[in-house]
């Protein structure tokens, strides 16, 4: 297992976003200010409108966009358990509370965490998934490595 | 929110943080809120409250050495320790140890697996490996064997046997802690112990033959607070050629009972994988006179409606592992049995795949019935989609999941046995004014262990979310579990704020059981600093924790 407690920034650096892109991340995630956003990934949900209308502007400006449609086993094993062995990432996305309880409860053990996170309004599409008020719950977030410069805002 | 062990000051923790820092590197001890917050439970009853079970720290070994190291300080200090491999075992108490301000032993470092062997078809891991881990290991060696894995895969093979953990593909390897075969294990005064062929220094036969020589301590570690596992074998499911499966429904309530005669027979001579057992009649239940009639046992009714509905009583999946031929043979044979056995039988095939499936045929059936079967597990790929169920998560804490606060409870291998379980579980729900989880008489057992029934009961427990629901939540599943032992419904696993209400049900020859084991706890560790607690056994030096959980 990789250093916990380090930043990794070079090698994994996928894709770096200028202030202007920087902004499309946010809106997308509405996420704070901040330093600038290293984006290895961007997470869309099929299930959801808003995230696939998302990964579409993030895509175009050239984030890489993975898709799930709820589950992330294909993701996890075929790609994260892999790569966030190797070192933690930093990665966005706009799903369903179902995947994002799976990478928050993972992001831990490779020594990230959710620093970001936003319940959207009334999502376009429902979900499947049941909650306690029968609400569904779609969430914009960021994980990112527990000691990154976005991590500390 | 500094917790210090009990008894322990901060002085005295003060240094033993030292020493533990000078064993594995400061990095890998873990002492501040937001460390912590990660050995929480998070679906625990009682989190949140000031009784909530948190550790005082955590420590990240990376080998054997520095595990005996922990141990040998815990003693000096009396510490007591809590060892978890990846800490997901939710619903049962994750990450939390049972005493509060314990020191968690995080072996997620200890993540290799040492060695899979397609063609003796065993493995040898560390803690830290997960299912998925092993998984990708034997993907990308191009190995022929499967593991047989929980749902979610993210667990370690090592924490779910070690907590009487299953799966769901063959019987033999669906009993995860019988299904192992060897470990190794420091001992609470940090000698390290090989059970098994591995006692014998010079032997290969580690992870073929675990009884070695002599009587075998290895079941003192499952569920068990004797030492702390390092190393552990398994034998591995040879990966199968063909898979295979199909649907038996019969019409009448009573024909369940020869139904699970028949799978148990398919079952005990090696001729099918996991069953899944449902009921054909929920769809009934909207229908008033039917539910009345359900929630009355009144069985005549309960046929007439069924077959004036064209539906069946009962359904049972059935799958089969092997070549094209031998599966469509067993299905052949299955279906042989079940019709000499019960009139009015029927069958419909399901899929007949290549091994292995998919990725599309893994997320997709196109069985012509309606499926009970989560395709991945079948197949021996670990997965992470049963989280649907969950709508728990920090950000909302509230949307605290229902789902798994209840019991499983075994229950004899029979319809006959079913049936009465059901009937129990009724009464039970009436006394205890807890609405039953499913309509307790279309209620299903479950067949994870080969040769035994689950039966879940209690789920109705939690009236919601507040921490005065999930006390009073608490406090009926303890009364459930009293209720349970009365009739002979022993739990097979527990979180820890339950654990000493379970180790109560085993109650044989005045608790013999419990006081065997802390006899033997207070020998082998004197200190009592291996989880102390951990399924009721208690440590002369931490008894008066006993029951302390208790709010009644």
């Amino acid at each position: 297992m990789t250093n916990r407690r380090q930043f990794i920034q070079s090698g994994l650096v996928f894709s770096t976003l200028p202030l202007t892109e920087f902004a499309a991340v946010k809106m997308a995630v509405a996420a704070p200010e901040g330093p600038e956003l290293t984006l290895e990934n961007f997470v869309a949900d099929r299930r959801y409108a808003e995230s696939m209308a998302a990964a579409s502007k993030l895509g175009a400006q050239g984030v890489p966009v993975v898709e799930i449609s709820g589950d992330l086993t294909d993701l996890w094993i075929n790609n994260y358990s892999r790569k966030w062995k190797r070192s933690p990432m930093t990665l966005a996305g706009l799903t369903g509370q179902d995947a994002l309880f799976v990478l928050e409860t993972l992001a831990p053990d490779f020594g990230m965490r959710v620093v970001h996170k936003q319940l959207l309004d009334a999502p376009s599409s429902p979900t499947v998934l049941s909650t306690s008020d029968g609400k569904p719950q779609v969430f914009s977030w960021i994980i990112a490595p527990k000691n990154s410069a976005y991590a500390a805002i | 929110m500094a917790i210090l062990p009990p008894g322990v000051s901060q002085q005295q923790f003060d240094t033993a943080i030292n020493r533990l820092k000078s064993v594995v590197g400061d990095e890998w001890v873990f002492t501040s809120d937001a460390d912590i917050h990660a050995y929480r439970d998070h679906f625990s009853y009682i989190k949140d409250q000031p009784n909530e079970l948190i550790p005082c720290a955590a420590v990240g070994p990376d080998s054997v050495e520095q595990v005996q190291a922990i141990v040998r300080i815990a003693n000096e200090f009396q510490i007591p320790l809590y060892s978890i491999s990846t800490g997901k075992n939710f619903a049962y108490g994750g990450p939390s140890p049972n005493v509060r301000g314990s020191l968690t032993v995080d072996l997620k470092r200890m993540d290799r697996v040492l060695e899979v062997d397609d063609k003796r078809n065993f493995a040898l891991v560390e803690p830290g490996v997960s299912y998925i881990d092993l998984y990708n290991y034997i993907q990308e060696h191009g190995l022929k064997v499967w593991v047989d894995t929980p749902d979610p895969g993210w667990g370690s093979p090592i924490g779910n046997a070690l907590d009487h953990g299953i799966g769901y593909t063959l019987g033999p390897y669906r009993d995860h802690f019988s299904a192992h075969c060897g470990m190794e294990v420091v001992l609470p005064d940090g000698e390290i112990l090989r059970t098994g062929m591995g006692a014998m220094p010079t032997s290969d036969s580690w992870q073929e033959y675990k009884h070695g020589f002599g009587p075998d301590p290895a079941g003192l570690f499952g569920q068990g607070n004797f030492g702390i596992v390092t190393k552990m074998g398994f034998r591995l499911m040879p990966q199968p050629e063909h898979w295979r499966n199909g649907l038996v429904t019969v019409p009448r309530r009573q024909d369940f009972i020869a139904m699970v005669d028949t799978v148990n027979y398919l079952t005990d001579l090696g001729m099918i994988g996991e069953p899944w057992y449902s009921g054909g009649l929920q769809a009934l239940m909207t229908n008033t006179e039917f539910a009345k009639a359900a929630n009355a046992f009144n069985e005549e009714e309960m046929d007439r409606q069924a077959i004036a509905a064209g539906l069946p009583s009962w359904r049972v999946e059935l799958q089969f592992y092997g070549s094209e031929g031998t599966t469509l043979a067993n299905w052949e044979y299955a279906k042989e049995l079940m019709a000499r056995n019960i009139p009015g039988v029927q069958f419909t095939d399901g899929e007949s795949l290549p091994v292995p499936l998919t990725d599309e045929q893994i997320q997709k059936s196109s069985t012509p019935y309606e499926s009970a079967m989560r395709r991945n597990i079948t197949q021996g790929r670990p997965g992470l989609g049963i989280w649907y169920m969950t709508g728990r998560t920090d950000f909302d804490p509230n949307a605290w999941n229902e789902t798994h606060i209840g019991l499983f409870s075994l229950v004899g291998r029979s319809g006959e046995a079913v049936f009465k379980a059901q009937r129990d579980f009724a009464d039970i729900s009436r006394r205890l004014e807890m609405p039953g989880f499913f309509p307790n008489a279309l209620a299903v057992p479950v067949n994870w262990y080969q040769n035994s029934f689950l039966m879940g009961n209690g789920f109705g427990a939690a009236k919601g979310n507040s921490p005065q629901q999930k006390k009073d939540a608490t406090k009926l599943l303890r009364r459930l579990l009293e209720e349970n032992a009365k009739l002979g419904y022993g739990d097979y696993r527990a979180p820890p704020i339950l654990q000493d209400d379970v180790a109560d049900q085993y109650s044989f020859n005045n608790n013999i059981l419990r006081r065997f084991n802390e006899k033997l706890k207070n020998a082998i560790d004197p200190n009592g600093i291996i989880s102390p607690g951990r399924a009721g056994i208690w440590p002369e030096a931490y008894a008066d924790l006993r029951g302390s959980l208790r709010e009644d």
